[in-house]
C-alpha cells in the first residue's frame, strides 16, 4: 500500500511539475556600480520541471532558455550555449533559477549556501534565501514571491555580492 | 650434371614436373598473400636511446594532423564558407579523430569558470611581484574600471571589474595571450593577419597506414573539389602528414606504372620482334613472379612479412634474376637443345646466383630492419627465379625454336663483336673514367634526411608555404615534448624545458614561445605549492592593504567602494587543485596541442617558433634534456640512418670478401678470381666518384641499390669469364658470343627502364635511377673492355695460361 502511494505521489508530483505555464514578465537590472538599471520585457514559458525558455520582446529577439543541462542565450546579440555539466557556476545558476521558479527553494538555499525564511502576505508567500558567506560569485540575498494556491512565483529579485539586483515581475499568468 | 639428370628425370616424369610446379606455386602464393606488409618506416630503423624509452614516434598524433587554409574572401564572409566546408567533410568523420576551427562559445565561459574555482594554480610565484605592483597602481586601474563600467549595458563588465579590480586577470593573461598564435573572429581561428582561416584536422589513425590515409583524403579532396565548384574565388589549401604520405604513394605508383611499366612493354616486343615470339615474354617474367610469390611465402614464414619500402626496392633486384632467364633462354635458342644449354649454363648461373645472393646475404649483418628485409627477400627471390630458370623453365623451352630475326641480331652482334678491349681510346678513356672515380670517391654525400626522398606536389608546398608564412613569422614551428609514464611526473618536466625554451627565448635563439602547455597545466603537487603559495601572499594584512587600496581608488574614482565583495571573497577562498586536463572544458581539437596520451605515456608538447638555421642547435638542445623529445622521427632517423650507412659499408666488405672467396673456390685460381671480381669492385668506386662529381648524393634507399650493382657486376663478369676461358681451351666456341647476347639483352632491358625512370617525377624513383645508371654503364663497358684485355695479357703468362686451361 505504502508502495503504490509513493507511486502515486511521484506520479502527481511530476504531472505537477510537467505542466506548462505562460506568462509575461519585465525584467529590471540595476547595476550599482554604474547605478544604471536596465529594463526588458517578455514572454516565459515554462515548459517542464527543467525547460524553460524567457523569450525578449524588449530587446527583441534576445532570448535565455533553459533546457535541461544547456543554457542558450542571445544578449544583445551576443550568443552563447553552455553545457552547464562542464560550467561549475553556470550549473548553480541554472539549478537556482529552475528551483526558484518550481518553489524548490530549499534545494536553491542549499545550493548557494544560503539560509532560507518564509513569510505569508495575503494571497501570496515570501520566500527570502541570504547567503552565509560571501562568495565570488552568485547571489548575496534571493527574494522569490510565490501564489500561495499554486507556488507559481510572481516576483523573483536576485541580488549579487556586488550589489547588482535583478527583479523579474511576473503577469498574465496562464496554465496550459 | 645434376641439372641435366634433373632434366632427364622430369621429362620422362612429367606429371610430377606439373604437380610440383602447381604445388608449389599455390602454396607459395597462398602464403605470398598472407605476408604482412610494414609501412611505418620508422620501425625499420635501427633502435636509438629515444625509441627505447619506449615512445613510438608513428604513434604521436600530433605531428599527424592536417592543416587547412581558406583564402581569397574578407574574414566575416571565410568564416561562413569555413562552416559550410566543414559541416560537407563532417558528413563523414570516418578517420576524423577531432578538429578545431572554431572555438565554441560556451569554450570562454566554462574556462572563465574553471579559472576562478582555481585561481592560485594558475599563479606562477613570479607573479606576486606584480601583484604587488597592481596594488600600488590601483588608482590608474580604477579610472580604466570606470571608463568600462559605464560603458557596460549589461552588468558584464560590472561583474568582472568587482571580481577583479586591480587587473590581476592581466598579469596572468600577459604570457598566455598570443601564445596559440591565431586571431579569432565571430569564434573562428585566422592567421594572426586575419587573411587566412585555418583548420586543423586530427587524423584517428597513423599517417602510415596508407589505406586510411588515402580514404580521409580522398574525401577532403572531394569536399574541396565541390565547395570550389560553389565558390570558385576562394582558395582552399591543404597540407599535412597523410596528405604527403597519400601524395607520395600515387606518384610513386603512377611514375612506375608509366616508366617501367611502359618501357618493359616496348623492351618485350623488342624482345619478341629479336626472337621472332611471343613466348619470350612468359618465359622471363614466370620465373620471376615464381621467385616473388616464393620469396614473400619465405619472408611470411621467417617474420610473418616485411618493409613495404624493401618490397618496393626489392623490385629492381628481379632485374638479375630476368638477367638469368635470358642466359638460359638466349642460349637455348643458339644451341637449340637443351641439355647443351644446361651443361654451358648451369654452373656460370648457379655462381651468378651463390654471389649475387652472397651480397646479399651480407646486409644480414646490419641492424637495420630495412636493409636485413631487403637482403632476406633479394636472397629468396633470386634462389626462386634461378630454381625456376633451371628445374621448369627448359621443359617449356622449344627445342627446336632458334628463329631469331636476323636485322636485330645482326646489329647485337656488331656491338657485341666489336674489340673494345683493343681500341686504346676506349680504354684510355675508360682508365680515366676509373681514375677519377677512384680519387672522387671519397666525396660521395650521404644524405640522412629522410624528406629528401619523398614526393611533394606544388599545392602542398604552396599550403605549408602560406601556413609559415603566415603563422610562423617566416621561420618555423617546432614541437618539443616532454614525457611520462605519468601525468603529474610529466607536467613537472615540462616546467624544466619550458624554462630552457624560455631561456632560449631571451636569448634570442627563439623569435616566438610561450609556455602555453606550463600555464595552464600544472601537476597536482605544483598546484598545492602554488596554492600554499597564494596563503602565504594573502595574509589578513595584505588582504587589507589590497581592499583598502581597491575601496580608496574607488571613491577617487567616483565608484562606489561596496561593490568589490566577490574580490575580497576571492583572494580568501580556500582552494583545491583541479585537474583541466580531465575536466572536458578545453575542447579535444585544442588539447592535442598541447597534452597526448600515447602507448601508456603522456606528452605535453611545446611549439616554439624559430629561423631555421637554428633548428638544430635547439634540437640538439632539447633532445638533451632528461623526458625531453623532438617530435620529429627525422631529428633522430638522420644518426640512425647513418647508422645504416655505416652498416651498410660493413655489409659490403662482408659481401665481398663472400664473393671472392665464391670466384676463388670455383675459379681455383687467384688471377682469374680477381679478374671476375674487378668489374663489381671497379664499379662501385665509379658509382661513388661519379655521383659526387655529378652532384648527387647517396640516401637510404639508392644505397641498396649498390647491392644490385654488385650483383649484375659480378654475374656480367662471371658469364664473360667463363666465355673467355672455355674460348681458350678451344678457339671454335661460341660461348662467349652467346653469353655476350645475353648480357646484350639483359644490359639493355635494365638501361632502358632505369633511363626511362629518370623521368618520374618522384625524387627517390630518380636516385634510384641515376644510381643504377652510372653502375650500369660502368659495369659493362669495365666487364667489356678491361676484363678481356687483362685476360689476354693473363694469356701471356705461360703458367696462368696452363692453370686457366685446367678450369673446367
Amino acid at each position: 500500500m505504502k508502495k503504490i502511494l509513493t507511486v502515486v505521489i511521484v506520479m502527481l508530483a511530476f504531472a505537477a511539475s510537467a505542466q506548462k505555464v505562460e506568462a509575461r514578465f519585465t525584467e529590471s537590472k540595476f547595476i550599482k556600480a554604474s547605478g544604471k538599471t536596465v529594463e526588458a520585457e517578455g514572454n516565459l514559458k515554462l515548459f517542464s520541471a527543467d525547460k524553460m525558455e524567457l523569450r525578449y520582446t524588449k530587446p527583441a529577439g534576445d532570448y535565455f532558455i533553459i533546457d535541461g543541462k544547456t543554457m542558450s542565450s542571445n544578449l544583445r546579440g551576443k550568443k552563447s550555449v553552455v553545457d552547464t555539466e562542464k560550467n561549475a557556476s553556470m550549473r548553480t545558476y541554472r539549478n537556482t533559477l529552475m528551483n526558484c521558479v518550481n518553489a524548490n527553494w530549499k534545494q536553491a538555499a542549499t545550493d548557494n549556501n544560503a539560509e532560507s525564511s518564509v513569510v505569508e502576505k495575503g494571497a501570496n508567500k515570501v520566500v527570502t534565501l541570504r547567503a552565509k558567506k560571501a562568495a565570488p560569485r552568485g547571489y548575496s540575498k534571493i527574494v522569490i514571491t510565490y501564489r500561495k494556491f499554486d507556488n507559481i512565483p510572481v516576483e523573483l529579485v536576485f541580488e549579487e555580492f556586488n550589489g547588482t539586483v535583478t527583479t523579474y515581475k511576473i503577469s498574465n499568468i496562464v496554465k496550459k | 650434371m645434376v641439372f641435366v639428370r634433373i632434366y632427364r628425370f622430369f621429362t620422362q616424369h612429367k606429371f610430377l614436373l606439373y604437380i610440383l610446379l602447381v604445388l608449389s606455386s599455390v602454396v607459395f602464393a597462398f602464403f605470398a598473400a598472407k605476408a604482412h606488409f610494414e609501412e611505418d618506416l620508422m620501425k625499420l630503423l635501427p633502435k636509438s636511446e629515444k625509441s627505447e624509452s619506449g615512445l613510438v614516434f608513428g604513434n604521436i598524433k600530433v605531428k599527424d594532423k592536417l592543416f587547412m587554409q581558406v583564402t581569397g574572401a574578407e574574414p566575416e564572409v571565410l568564416v561562413g564558407y569555413v562552416d559550410e566546408l566543414m559541416d560537407s567533410i563532417l558528413t563523414n568523420d570516418e578517420g576524423i579523430a577531432n578538429t578545431l576551427y572554431r572555438l565554441e562559445p560556451d569554450m570562454a565561459l566554462n574556462a572563465l569558470d574553471y579559472a576562478m574555482m582555481h585561481v592560485p594554480s594558475f599563479v606562477d610565484t613570479t607573479l606576486y611581484a606584480r601583484f604587488d605592483s597592481a596594488i600600488a597602481h590601483a588608482d590608474e586601474t580604477m579610472a580604466r574600471n570606470y571608463e568600462l563600467i559605464m560603458n557596460d549595458e549589461t552588468g558584464m563588465a560590472s561583474d568582472l571589474v568587482s571580481t577583479d579590480p586591480l587587473g590581476l586577470r592581466e598579469c596572468l593573461m600577459s604570457d598566455i595571450s598570443g601564445g596559440m598564435g591565431f586571431a579569432l573572429i565571430d569564434g573562428h581561428l585566422f592567421s594572426p593577419d586575419s587573411t587566412v582561416a585555418l583548420i586543423f584536422i586530427s587524423p584517428d589513425f597513423q599517417t602510415f597506414d596508407s589505406q586510411a590515409s588515402h580514404k580521409l583524403v580522398s574525401h577532403l579532396n572531394q569536399c574541396i573539389d565541390q565547395f570550389h565548384q560553389a565558390h570558385p574565388d576562394v582558395e582552399v589549401l591543404m597540407h599535412g602528414g597523410a596528405v604527403e604520405a597519400v601524395g607520395n604513394a600515387s606518384t610513386m605508383k603512377r611514375d612506375i606504372a608509366i616508366t617501367i611499366g611502359i618501357s618493359l612493354v616496348l623492351i618485350l616486343l623488342y624482345l619478341c620482334i629479336s626472337f621472332k615470339s611471343y613466348n619470350i615474354i612468359w618465359q622471363n617474367v614466370l620465373p620471376i613472379v615464381y621467385g616473388t610469390i616464393f620469396a614473400l611465402a619465405c619472408m611470411y614464414w621467417i617474420k610473418g612479412g616485411m618493409s613495404l619500402m624493401a618490397l618496393g626496392v626489392g623490385a629492381v633486384i628481379l632485374g638479375v634474376a630476368l638477367s638469368y632467364c635470358l642466359h638460359i633462354i638466349v642460349h637455348q635458342r643458339f644451341v637449340g637443345d637443351v641439355e647443351q644449354m644446361l651443361k654451358d649454363e648451369a654452373v656460370p648461373v648457379c655462381l651468378g646466383c651463390l654471389t649475387t645472393v652472397g651480397a646479399f646475404l651480407g646486409l644480414m649483418f646490419t641492424e637495420s630492419e630495412l636493409l636485413k628485409d631487403f637482403g632476406l627477400f633479394a636472397t629468396f627471390a633470386l634462389l626462386g627465379s634461378t630454381f625456376f630458370a633451371l628445374i621448369f623453365l627448359p621443359h617449356f623451352l622449344n627445342v627446336k625454336d632458334a628463329k631469331h630475326s636476323k636485322k636485330a641480331f645482326k646489329l647485337i652482334d656488331k656491338i657485341n663483336n666489336y674489340p673494345y678491349d683493343r681500341n686504346s681510346i676506349i680504354i684510355t678513356v675508360l682508365c680515366i673514367v676509373i681514375l677519377i672515380g677512384f680519387i672522387f670517391s671519397g666525396k660521395v654525400q650521404f644524405d640522412n634526411d629522410l624528406k629528401h626522398i619523398g614526393y611533394e606536389s606544388e599545392a602542398f608546398q604552396k599550403s605549408r608555404d602560406l601556413y609559415e608564412e603566415k603563422n610562423d613569422q617566416g621561420g618555423m614551428q617546432r614541437y618539443y615534448a616532454v614525457t611520462a609514464a605519468d601525468l603529474d611526473e610529466a607536467l613537472d618536466a615540462n616546467m624544466v624545458l619550458a624554462t630552457t625554451l624560455d631561456s632560449l627565448r631571451g636569448t634570442g635563439d627563439i623569435f616566438s614561445y610561450t609556455p602555453v602547455a606550463s600555464l595552464l597545466f600544472q601537476s597536482q603537487a605544483e598546484q598545492e605549492r602554488r596554492i600554499a603559495a597564494w596563503q602565504h601572499y594573502w595574509t589578513p594584512e595584505k588582504v587589507a592593504q589590497a581592499m583598502a587600496a581597491v575601496k580608496s581608488a574607488a571613491s577617487k574614482n567616483g565608484l562606489s567602494p561596496d561593490i568589490f565583495v566577490p574580490f575580497q571573497a576571492m583572494i580568501e577562498a580556500e582552494y583545491e587543485p583541479g585537474n583541466l586536463y580531465e575536466s572536458g572544458i578545453v575542447p579535444d581539437g585544442l588539447l592535442c596541442n598541447f597534452i597526448e596520451e600515447t602507448d601508456g605515456k603522456f606528452l605535453i608538447f611545446n611549439a616554439p617558433k624559430f629561423s631555421k638555421d637554428k633548428m638544430k642547435e635547439v634540437d640538439d638542445l632539447v633532445a638533451a634534456k632528461p623526458h625531453a623529445v623532438v617530435v620529429d622521427p627525422l631529428y633522430y632517423t638522420g644518426g640512425m640512418i647513418s647508422l645504416i650507412h655505416k652498416d651498410f659499408n660493413m655489409a659490403l666488405v662482408i659481401s665481398s670478401i663472400f664473393v671472392f672467396l665464391v670466384l676463388l673456390i670455383s675459379f681455383r685460381d687467384i688471377f682469374i678470381s680477381l679478374l671476375a671480381f674487378m668489374p663489381m669492385f671497379l664499379s662501385w668506386y665509379v658509382v661513388q666518384g661519379w655521383m659526387a662529381i655529378l652532384g648527387l648524393s647517396f640516401n637510404m634507399i639508392n644505397i641498396v641499390i649498390s647491392t644490385f650493382i654488385f650483383g649484375i657486376g659480378v654475374d656480367y663478369s662471371i658469364f664473360v669469364m667463363k666465355g673467355l676461358i672455355e674460348r681458350q681451351r678451344q678457339e671454335e666456341s661460341h660461348l662467349l658470343e652467346y653469353h655476350k647476347v645475353a648480357i646484350f639483352f639483359s644490359a639493355l632491358v635494365l638501361i632502358v627502364v632505369m633511363g626511362a625512370m629518370l623521368f618520374a617525377k618522384h625524387p627517390t624513383i630518380v636516385s634510384i635511377s641515376e644510381c643504377a645508371l652510372i653502375g650500369m654503364i660502368s659495369t659493362i663497358l669495365i666487364t667489356y673492355t678491361l676484363q678481356p684485355l687483362l685476360f689476354r695479357w693473363l694469356m701471356k703468362w705461360p703458367y696462368v695460361k696452363r692453370r686457366v686451361e685446367k678450369i673446367k
